[in-house]
C-alpha cells in the first residue's frame, strides 16, 4: 500500500510500457475512494435491511410475508457485510469504521419516506454532526499519515 | 431493587458493545494475514464473525428489560472502542482529525438516540 504526496492511499502503482513509452497508473480498486464507495453502498444495504426487519414485525407471526422480509433483510445485511470486508482489505479499521454511522442517516431518511416518521430538529442536528465527523475522518486520510 | 433493574440492561449493552467492537479487529487481522498465512487468517476471520454474531446476544437480552430507544444510543459507543482497539491491537496511527471525527459521529448518534427517547 502506498500513499501519494497528498497522503491518499493510492494502492500499488502499476507500470506499463507501451510502444517505448512508460506509463504509470494507480489501481483504482486499491484506493481509499474505492473503499469509501464500498462502505457507502454497504450502509445503504444495511439500512434497507433494517427497514425490511421493521416491516417484517408488523406481519402476522410465521406468515410467508414475514419470513420473506426477514430473509430479504438478512440477505441485504450479508451482502453489506461482505462489501465492508472487501473495503476493509485496503484500509485502516479506524478510518473506515466511523463511515458505518452513515446507516443512521439513511434509516432516518427511509423511515421518514416509508413510515412517515417526523424528521425533528434534533435528528437534523445529529445527522449534521455525523456528516461533520465523517468529513473530518476523510480529511484525516489525506493529511499526514 | 427498581434501580438495579434499570441499570442491568444498560450495563449489559455496554459490555456487549465493548466485546463486539473486537469483531472488526479480528476481521482486519485475518484480512491482513490472508494470502500468506491462510490458516491463521481463516481462524481470525471466523473468530471475528463469531464475535460479531454473539455480541448481539447481550443486546437482545437487554431489550427484554428495556426499550430500544434507551439502549440504541449506547451502541454508538462501539465506534469509540473500535478506534481504541485499532490503535492498540493493530498499531494503527490515529491522528487528531480521526479522533475529532469519531467524537463528532458518536455525539451525532447519541443525539439522534436520546432525542427519540424524549419524544
Amino acid at each position: 500500500m502506498m500513499r501519494d504526496w497528498k497522503g491518499q492511499n493510492s494502492g500499488s502503482p502499476i507500470k506499463l510500457r507501451i510502444m517505448g513509452n512508460s506509463y504509470q497508473y494507480t489501481n483504482f480498486f486499491r484506493t481509499n475512494i474505492f473503499s469509501i464507495i464500498l462502505v457507502f453502498i454497504s450502509t445503504i444495504l444495511v439500512s434497507f435491511a433494517q427497514v425490511a426487519f421493521k416491516m417484517a414485525w408488523s406481519d402476522p407471526v410465521l406468515s410467508f410475508s414475514l419470513l420473506s422480509k426477514l430473509l430479504l433483510g438478512l440477505g441485504l445485511y450479508g451482502i453489506g457485510a461482505v462489501l465492508f470486508l472487501v473495503a476493509l482489505r485496503n484500509e485502516k479499521v479506524s478510518y473506515l469504521f466511523p463511515f458505518l454511522t452513515l446507516s443512521y442517516v439513511w434509516v432516518i431518511l427511509l423511515s421518514a419516506y416509508l413510515f412517515g416518521e417526523v424528521i425533528s430538529l434534533a435528528k437534523i442536528l445529529g445527522v449534521s454532526l455525523i456528516f461533520t465527523g465523517i468529513f473530518l475522518i476523510y480529511v484525516s486520510g489525506r493529511s499526514a499519515i | 431493587m427498581m434501580e438495579l433493574e434499570q441499570i442491568f440492561p444498560i450495563v449489559l449493552v455496554l459490555i456487549g458493545g465493548f466485546y463486539g467492537a473486537l469483531a472488526p479487529i479480528y476481521l482486519k487481522k485475518g484480512l491482513n494475514q490472508w494470502p500468506k498465512f491462510r490458516r491463521k487468517a481463516f481462524k481470525n476471520i471466523v473468530i471475528g464473525i463469531f464475535i460479531f454474531g454473539s455480541a448481539l446476544l447481550p443486546l437482545i437480552i437487554a431489550l427484554k428489560f428495556s426499550d430500544l430507544s434507551l439502549l440504541y444510543p449506547l451502541t454508538g459507543l462501539s465506534y469509540v472502542w473500535t478506534a481504541m482497539y485499532s490503535a492498540h491491537f493493530l498499531k494503527e496511527k490515529i491522528n487528531g482529525y480521526t479522533w475529532t471525527g469519531v467524537a463528532f459521529t458518536v455525539s451525532g448518534v447519541f443525539l439522534i438516540g436520546f432525542m427519540s427517547l424524549i419524544s
